[in-house]
């Protein structure tokens, strides 16, 4: 058997770090946006099963920002991404970055046409 | 006043009617009544007493010196009745009577008292009708209440004790009139004075005198309170200018208020056409708030449904890593089976080529080609052997491993409503979003044909007349609260102007009650010297009676009657006798009572019943001889077979005696007694018990108890 790839960070480029933050309900005044995420865990791991489903990655840009483990653990997805990890010697939270990157802008582009996020369930699947 | 007539029916043994004639052709006052025990004597003394008075009471008794009257015999019932037992018993409607007829100053006295039933059988005296009719003289006949009013005339009830007079009882005035007595005659002599009505008098001076004074103590009062209260009304005067500025003020107040509400319903008015927006406006503020807390609601419950969101999404992808890894595990079973019998055949095939020893394992036979046999099992083991490590070498994951990697995807699974239910709540949040957003764009509709002045202006006139409202209601109440202040002061001035009214003493009053006084003290002094009088005089009567009465009336000088009525008998030797025989005490007692009734001047007869009592037989003829001698007054005596004889007694006192009688019943006859025949021819049958006169016929049975009175011959 081939070694386990490291576990790592779960982060995003600082911007759509940014744009995710948004997205999390935070008081009643926020009821009116679309905001349906409780935390920022919730909006990452959103991001990243839009990359995922699509099976689209999108590299990083500099400055990032992670997620911090308490909202995210990248060990709780090895199964989908190690072999990726593995092929290219790259950490869990990487890849998993990588993905969520690709959703992330996703979303982003989504709002931006006027959609809502949770629509997103709909028009890939 | 002179008894002629008493008819008595169905009273005591009297059964049926009797009426005695006491008229006699002489002036003579004696009457006697001779009878054993139970005959009837007392029955007719208390019949007397019964028609005059209304009641016949038992003997009463004297305790610690003062007097406990005896109960009222009833008319019927249980036990001792007035009535005649066997009318009572047997007849149809129970019916007793009993009639007096009298010569008085005034013309003939008849009284008429008859009791009779108002039910079939009558139990107590409440079912008694009992009715009293009287006349006297040519006046008319008069009932009821009127009736005894008129008896008193000439029978006072008060006095009735110096009238009917009991000998059993006698010892009971003893009593009382011994020195060592309570009271000693103070009741008696009282209702003896009360006669010329001067004790009846001063009471009722005495009631006009408190009257009176009650009327001067309330004049009085109220002098002192009007003074009192006109110092209040004063006082009251302010305190109601007080009210009445505070009326005036709360009312200008008022005035103001309401004013300057009809100036902003005025202003209002003027704004008329824009209070149709100003509502909807309003209206949808409120539907606004209503969406808003909606919108929150349906957002939270987005939030909430989203956090499974992701699941969704990554499945969509991972379910294929889940067959695939599904299907791995099984291609790993079925590798591992194949191997572990690959392993199995190696392990066979390797024992047969060491075992080997050139015979035929089937038929047993010795095998010709041996090396042959032994190269096509080397051969199958190189196979074997080659397939094993193909197959281990194709085994890239082991089914733990595997295991465990599916375990981590199923977390990973959603459940199948899940996305249904995200977009859900989304479509509702949506659906809320944009009925908020119309409703804020009817807002900005409506705002845009307001202008902000106006509403500003509106909401607050609004809230002005909402504030001019309460403080009008605020004013009218109180307004109201001041003027009841007003009433009530209003009311307690009037009070205390008619307490400090023109209120003066009653000067006639005033001389009124001096005079009264002053009778009272006249009237208190009347009596003193009219006791002092009677009692001189009664001291003297019944020592003049007593004289006459004792036997030994040069010992036995007379009695003393001291200030209380207390009576002690006085000797030759200027003392009192200490220890008098009971027969000396009992003519002590006769004379004094005697006395004290004709002081009362009283005309009426006396009744004595059972007179001899403890009387030794000289005292018994002296009594006699002294009543009988009374001038005017019938003197009637009840006497038992034991304390006269009738034959002794008349011929004794023949010419004193106006009339007599006997009392008997049936079984004392043993020879007709009618006063018509009186044979001694007469036939008594033992088995009926009954006498019959074989001259006249009549019949009587000795078992009835059924007073006969029959007029002794004189």
């Amino acid at each position: 058997m081939s070694e386990k790839p490291n576990p790592g960070v779960a982060e995003l480029s600082l911007e759509l770090h940014n744009f995710i933050s948004q997205l999390v309900f935070k008081n009643d005044s926020d009821a009116l946006s679309d905001r349906p995420f409780e935390t920022i865990g919730y909006a990452f791991r959103f991001a990243f099963g839009l990359g995922f489903r699509s099976n689209t990655r999108k590299a990083l840009t500099n400055p990032r920002k992670d997620i911090g483990v308490r909202g995210f653990r990248p060990e709780d997805f090895m199964t989908l991404v190690e072999d990726i990890c593995i092929d290219e010697k790259k950490s869990l939270g990487a890849v998993i970055s990588e993905y969520a990157e690709h959703g992330a802008n996703e979303m982003r582009n989504h709002l931006s046409e006027g959609g809502s996020l949770l629509q997103l369930l709909n028009e890939s699947t | 006043m002179r008894l002629t007539h008493l008819i008595l029916s169905n009273i005591g043994p009297f059964r049926g009617t009797h009426i005695i004639d006491m008229t006699s052709p002489n002036s003579a006052t004696g009457y006697a009544f001779f009878a054993k025990n139970s005959r009837g004597k007392t029955t007719i003394y208390n019949a007397m007493r019964w028609c005059l008075f209304g009641e016949a009471r038992e003997r009463g008794k004297i305790v610690n010196g003062k007097r406990i009257p005896g109960s009222i015999r009833p008319i019927v019932g249980d036990g001792k009745i007035l009535m005649n037992d066997s009318a009572y018993e047997h007849d149809d409607q129970q019916e007793m009577s009993v009639m007096l007829i009298a010569e008085g100053k005034n013309g003939s006295i008849q009284v008429n008292r008859s009791a009779k039933s108002t039910t079939k059988f009558a139990r107590t005296d409440e079912q008694m009708k009992v009715s009293l009719d009287v006349t006297i003289g040519s006046k008319p006949l008069v009932s009821g209440k009127n009736a005894q009013e008129a008896i008193e005339t000439f029978f006072p009830r008060g006095l009735e004790r110096f009238f009917f007079i009991d000998g059993e009882s006698l010892e009971e005035y003893t009593e009382m009139m011994e020195s060592n007595a309570i009271e000693g005659l103070q009741d008696e002599v009282n209702a003896v004075l009360g006669i010329p009505a001067l004790v009846k008098g001063s009471d009722d001076l005495n009631f006009l005198h408190q009257t009176l004074k009650s009327k001067i103590d309330k004049t009085s009062k109220a002098l002192k309170q009007s003074t009192s209260a006109r110092d209040d009304l004063i006082a009251q005067k302010r305190v109601m200018q007080e009210k009445m500025a505070t009326v005036s003020k709360k009312q200008n107040d008022l005035t103001t208020v309401v004013g300057k509400l009809d100036d902003t319903l005025e202003k209002m008015n003027a704004n008329k056409e824009l209070a149709p927006l100003l509502e909807e406006l309003k209206s949808l503020e409120t539907q606004i708030t209503l969406k808003q807390a909606n919108l929150v609601e349906a957002a939270k419950d987005k939030v909430s449904e989203s956090t499974k969101a992701w699941k969704v999404l990554l499945w969509s992808r991972a379910s294929a890593f889940h067959s695939e890894l599904t299907a791995q595990k099984q291609n790993a079973d079925d590798c591992e089976r194949i191997i572990q019998s690959t392993k199995v055949e190696i392990l066979n095939i390797e024992e047969s080529i060491n075992v080997f020893k050139g015979i035929c394992e089937t038929c047993h036979q010795p095998l010709q080609n041996i090396e042959k046999h032994k190269s096509k099992l080397q051969n199958d083991l190189n196979e074997r052997q080659s397939i094993l490590a193909r197959l281990e070498s194709s085994v890239n994951h082991s089914p733990d491993d595997l295991i465990i990697a599916l375990g981590e995807l199923q977390k990973l699974k959603p459940q199948p409503d899940w996305k249904e239910r995200i977009l859900k709540s989304e479509q509702k949040w949506k659906r809320m979003c944009n009925d908020l957003e119309s409703l804020n764009e009817q807002k900005i509709n409506i705002n845009s044909k307001v202008s902000e002045e106006a509403k500003s202006s509106a909401g607050e006139l609004g809230e002005l007349k909402g504030r001019q409202e309460v403080m009008v209601h605020r004013r009218q109440q109180e307004l109201r609260e001041a003027r009841k202040d007003v009433d009530f002061a209003e009311l307690e001035l009037k009070r205390l102007e008619r307490l400090s009214g023109n209120t003066s003493q009653d000067k006639e009053s005033l001389l009124l009650n001096n005079i009264i006084g002053k009778l009272q003290v006249a009237i208190r002094d009347t009596i003193a010297s009219y006791r002092e009088k009677a009692r001189s005089e009664v001291e003297k009567c019944a020592s003049e009676v007593f004289v006459k009465l004792n036997n030994s009336p040069e010992v036995y000088t007379g009695i003393k009657v001291d200030k209380n009525f207390r009576t002690q008998i006085r000797n030759s030797k200027g003392g009192f006798e200490r220890s008098p025989s009971s027969g000396l005490t009992s003519m002590m007692t006769i004379s004094v009572i005697d006395a004290l009734r004709q002081v009362s001047g009283i005309d009426a007869p006396v009744f004595l019943d059972t007179p001899a009592r403890s009387l030794d037989e000289e005292h018994k003829k002296d009594l006699l001889d002294y009543f009988w001698q009374s001038e005017g007054h019938q003197f009637l005596i009840f006497a038992h077979s034991g304390e006269y004889n009738v034959e002794e007694t008349v011929r004794e006192h023949k010419g004193m005696l106006a009339k007599a009688w006997t009392l008997t019943y049936p079984r004392d006859h043993s020879s007709c007694y009618l006063e018509s025949c009186l044979s001694t021819d007469v036939f008594y049958d033992s088995s009926s018990k009954k006498y019959s006169c074989q001259s006249c016929q009549h019949e009587w049975n000795t078992e009835t108890k059924e007073t006969i009175v029959s007029e002794v011959k004189l």
